[in-house]
């Protein structure tokens, strides 16, 4: 008997290692660090969907059905790659609205309606009685079965009789006392734990481990792997589990259950905490939409095998299929893994309870106690100033009651049951929320009355076909109902409702509850009408991407209120300290007894929402606010002018966007137009410049020869060829000017066709050969026999070499002048060059000769010799060729001048 | 226009595409999952299944094999789809394309 007591020690150190972590994770929290905002442990904490279902009863399940465990597993999946629309949706609202709970959820949908609140909570608590049932089930079953250890001894019938129950009440006491000390430590706005939250990641490793390392043992370690252990599981008749006929139920199951666990996954209260009320990133859910999946897909690889592995080990049904996991490491004298077993299962189960019964325990406090406290005036309640003290307290009576009814349907009826068919029961009450909330989120006209119609008569169906004939069966109502009917009339049997079967229980209970929910909530929300605020808040729901901008509902008091007055109840719910801080954000002068318009009310009413719920909230509001609710057009019209005016300004937005584009390209542009205009100025000056020297000799020597006419003939012919040469100059200077412009101007008409280099220089050399000859300058030619074909403008071409040649005849040595001309072809590159053996261009101006009217005025004579627009025309065409020209020069050593085209092959 | 450019370890570019509207990358993502959705509804259920019930292949049987590996399809193909958070700049203004009323 010692192991039992080193089982509850490791149980008691496991539980306070995680009460050390979620109270590290809180004071993380508290400082501002959270440790949970990331996506990895939202998925963890999500996969809180596991519990002792999940690890002892999913063996337990595939030992009798095969394949029939796994679609409370395939739901989920399916059910998460629609989270990225609908979860993200319900979270948005939530954060909007404050919402903190299912209850809350639906009730503020529904015109903040408390009684519906009411409702919603009852059909949870009762609804995941059975569930908590279940883990107090399986942890006082394992820790039974472990604390026998070495001897694998079946817990009798009825779980030990009273003693195994008494071991459930503890258990349940245990976990209570647990979730109390870290659910309910203060009252927050938010309704957030992050503490818990990582506690909860935290169990889903632990028993996602243990799961795995006892899966290997018995796959690799008992059988020689998955083919070795199916193929004895084949041998020893087995076979009959591998075919889909072994799902109880059959298809039509297989596709109910589905559907349950795809509800199940999002609305069963611990769910909805976790994937709702505690994200704290949106996008978190786009991770966790396919890592949770992955998850549940690791933790199921092992169950098949432990369930065969079982059934070969213990053939003879000696001991029961639910315990397998656990009974297997103990018949194979493996106590470490048997204690880490129970520990995975344990934390299994803990998770599950600990985050329900917080969940389900703010749902009592804030929907069902507190609205009603409020309403007995004999208790003065709004007359406390502090009421924190009391919302904890009744939160914690909250967790105890939950715990308790577990522990009581557990006594009536789980112990007759396997872990998946209690399970399931609760599955099927959480489904009984989607219609309200899905169809709510996405259809307007869905009202209140049709809710209430929706929820009550699935509640009503799943309560005759599941919950009652749990009963029956346990023995505690006359079991003739079930066989006969109730009062004889056989149309009302719970199994067989009008008739109906042929369908397995849970399939029955489905169809009949939800073509009540369903046609419940839509055919009465056809035929009713709904109040202001229904549509109010239906638009808010339905449109929440549209209004989410505002932080929080629609203006819906007319009136005001004091905001010493709000103040005042906020400190009554949510303490004084962020009472305060809420006051001093609307007052920051310290004034507080003034009248706040609706908005701020609004905001409080959100505050209040929070921690007391959505319809008590409203109540509180009410009794302050000096004004009424506003009517249904008023709000409507608000609403829409709203929208309008986001409209308005989401298009102003981007008119303002587009006109700052066009004022950016219009400062461009004039930065532009200035520059040129700049350029123009000093081409004019530099051009009239140009003009005037030439134009001053001729002047200049006219009027010699006008004023003395008896100049002797030899002066007046060498006067008259200077006048001719400059008249020459002005021609030449004008004609390049306006050539020069028009290329510039872009005017220019460019004749481009195939041409051969080869020919071009000839024809250049031939048309500057007298020029060479006059001056005396030797030449040095140096061109291809074969064409050299490029696409251009001949004429254009022809102007510069012709330029390059008279410049370089021109510039080389005046006494032994030589200049050297070639022309290189290399397939895509054809290359001239022009090389003087003048004096030179100094480095500095080498990129400057290109300019236009730039010379590099000669020392010696200090006259320039060209007109200073030849090269810039050039490189202006050797531009338009995408080529280019450049100049390689040292001082006193000559210069070579380049030109580079692009050659055609 | 906005471009989106992956590029190698070295630097060479490997794609280069218009970068697409926060509500365009919402509209794909949403007909993409819900397709894939409407696949693995369709694959885990009858009738598709009733073809995979029974039999043996590599030594396993024939109907887990099945279920798991559609199960596992599905996983990657939303994990391609949806990515992980944080990995995209998230969309400005949350418009969802709502079919309205």
């Amino acid at each position: 008997m010692e192991k039992t007591g080193i089982v509850l020690l490791v149980s008691l150190a496991y539980l306070l290692l995680l009460f050390c972590i979620a109270y590290y994770g809180d004071k993380r929290a508290d400082a501002g660090r959270s440790l949970i905002a990331n996506p990895y442990i939202y998925t963890l904490s999500i996969a809180v969907y596991c519990t002792a279902w999940t690890f002892y009863g999913s063996v337990g399940r595939a030992a009798v059905t095969g394949v029939g465990f796994l679609n409370v597993y395939l739901g989920p999946t399916l059910a998460a790659l629609l989270w990225w629309q609908v979860l993200r949706k319900i979270v948005r609202i939530s954060r909007v609205h404050r919402i903190t709970s299912i209850p809350d959820f639906i009730a503020s949908r529904y015109a903040k309606s408390g009684f519906l609140a009411g409702l919603v909570t009852v059909i949870a608590v009762v609804g995941i009685m059975p569930y908590i049932s279940l883990q107090l089930k399986a942890v006082s079953v394992s820790f039974d079965v472990l604390s026998q250890y070495p001897e694998l001894v079946q817990p009798q019938g009825a779980v030990g009789g009273e003693e195994g129950s008494d071991k459930a009440l503890f258990v349940a006491l245990m976990l209570a006392a647990f979730a109390i000390l870290y659910g309910t430590r203060h009252i927050d706005a938010t309704e957030r734990h992050e503490g818990m939250v990582l506690a909860v990641a935290f169990e889903s490793l632990t028993k996602l481990l243990a799961f795995l390392l006892v899966g290997g043992f018995v796959t690799f370690g008992l059988f020689d792997g998955f083919g070795d252990l199916f193929s004895q599981a084949m041998a020893a008749g087995y076979e009959r589990l591998t075919v889909f006929e072994a799902v109880p139920g059959g298809y039509a199951a297989w596709l109910a259950i589905t559907f349950l666990s795809m509800c199940a996954v999002l609305f069963l209260p611990r769910q909805f905490q976790l994937l709702v009320v505690e994200n704290v990133n949106e996008d978190h859910i786009r991770t966790a939409a396919w890592l949770f999946p992955l998850y549940l897909l690791v933790i199921n690889l092992f169950v098949l095998p432990i369930a065969f592995a079982g059934l070969l080990r213990f053939p003879n049904g000696s001991v029961e299929a639910d315990t397998f996991v656990l009974a297997i490491p103990i018949a194979e004298q493996a106590w470490a893994l048997a204690l880490l077993v129970f520990i995975g299962g344990l934390s299994a189960a803990t998770s599950m309870v600990i985050v329900a019964s917080i969940a389900l325990s703010t749902m009592i406090c804030n929907d069902l106690v507190m609205p009603v406290l409020l309403r007995i005036r004999a208790l003065r309640l709004n007359e406390r100033p502090d009421l924190t003290g009391l919302l904890i307290a009744i939160r914690r009576g909250g967790i105890l009651l939950v715990l308790l009814l577990g522990y009581m349907y557990y006594r009536l009826i789980g112990e007759s049951y396997a872990l998946v068919s209690i399970g399931l029961v609760s599955f099927a009450a959480a489904a009984q929320f989607a219609p309200a909330i899905i169809i709510g989120i996405y259809w307007k006209r869905a009202n209140r009355t049709g809710a209430i119609a929706g929820l009550t008569g699935g509640f009503v169906v799943w309560i005759y076909t599941l919950l009652l004939p749990g009963f029956v069966r346990s023995g505690w109502i006359d079991s003739r109902i079930l066989i006969e009917g109730p009062f004889g009339i056989a149309l009302l049997k719970p199994y067989e409702l009008f008739g109906l079967s042929g369908l397995d229980h849970i399939t029955h209970a489905v169809f009949w509850s939800m073509l009540v929910n369903i046609g419940g909530l839509v055919l009465v929300s056809m035929f009713s009408r709904a109040s202001a605020l229904e549509q109010v808040q239906a638009r808010l729901f339905v449109d929440v991407y549209k209004h989410a901008h505002r932080s929080g509902g629609a203006v819906l008091w007319r009136g005001t209120a004091r905001l010493d007055e709000l103040r005042d109840l906020l400190s009554r719910f949510i303490g004084p300290v962020e009472a305060r801080v809420f006051y001093q954000h609307h007052a920051p002068d310290g004034e507080v007894a003034v009248s706040v318009d609706p908005s701020v009310v609004n905001e409080a009413e959100r505050l209040l929402a929070g921690a007391i719920g959505g319809a008590s909230a409203r109540v509180m509001v009410s009794s302050v606010v000096k004004g009424e609710v506003l009517g249904i057009e008023e709000v409507m019209t608000i609403l829409d002018e709203t929208s309008q005016i986001l409209d308005y300004s989401r298009r102003l937005e981007d008119k303002q966007q587009a006109l700052q584009r066009a004022g950016r390209d219009l400062r461009a542009a004039n930065e532009r137009l200035k520059e040129l205009d700049l350029l123009k100025d000093d081409f004019v000056s530099t051009v009239t410049h140009e003009l005037r020297t030439p134009l001053t000799s001729i002047r200049a020597f006219s009027e010699i020869l006008l004023n003395n006419p008896d100049v002797d003939p030899a002066q007046r012919t060498e006067f008259l060829s200077i006048i001719v040469r400059e008249s020459e100059r002005l021609t030449r200077l004008i004609n390049e000017v306006l050539d020069f412009a028009k290329i510039e101007s872009g005017r220019a008409e460019w004749n481009m066709q195939r041409l051969d280099l080869t020919g071009l220089m000839n024809d250049a050399l031939a048309t500057t050969g007298q020029l060479f000859k006059d001056a005396h300058v030797t030449l040095e030619v140096e061109v291809p026999d074969r064409a050299c074909e490029v696409e251009g403008d001949y004429d254009r071409l022809m102007q510069v070499v012709i330029n390059l040649l008279s410049n370089a005849v021109k510039f080389c040595d005046e006494d032994a002048g030589q200049v050297q001309v070639g022309l290189g072809c290399q397939g895509d590159q054809v290359r001239i060059w022009v090389t003087d053996n003048g004096p030179g261009i100094n480095p500095q101006h080498q990129p400057l000769i290109f300019e236009r009217f730039h010379q590099v005025t000669e020392k010696r004579s200090g006259k320039p010799k060209g007109t200073g627009l030849g090269l810039a025309i050039s490189r202006k065409i050797m531009e338009r060729h995408q080529g280019r020209i450049w100049v390689e020069s040292e001082p006193g050593r000559g210069a070579t001048f380049l030109v580079e085209l692009p050659g055609l092959i | 226009m906005l471009t989106v450019t992956v590029r190698s370890a070295s630097g060479v570019i490997l794609l280069q595409r218009p970068k697409e509207s926060g509500l365009e990358r919402e509209v794909r993502h949403q007909e993409y999952t819900v397709t894939l959705f409407l696949f693995g509804f369709l694959a885990l259920n009858y009738p598709l299944v009733s073809l995979f019930s029974g039999g043996m292949v590599f030594g396993l049987p024939l109907l887990f094999v099945y279920l798991f590996t559609v199960w596992l399809l599905v996983i990657v193909l939303a994990a391609v789809a949806l990515g992980v958070a944080g990995s995209a700049d998230p969309d400005p203004h949350g418009i969802e394309p709502d079919p309205g009323d």
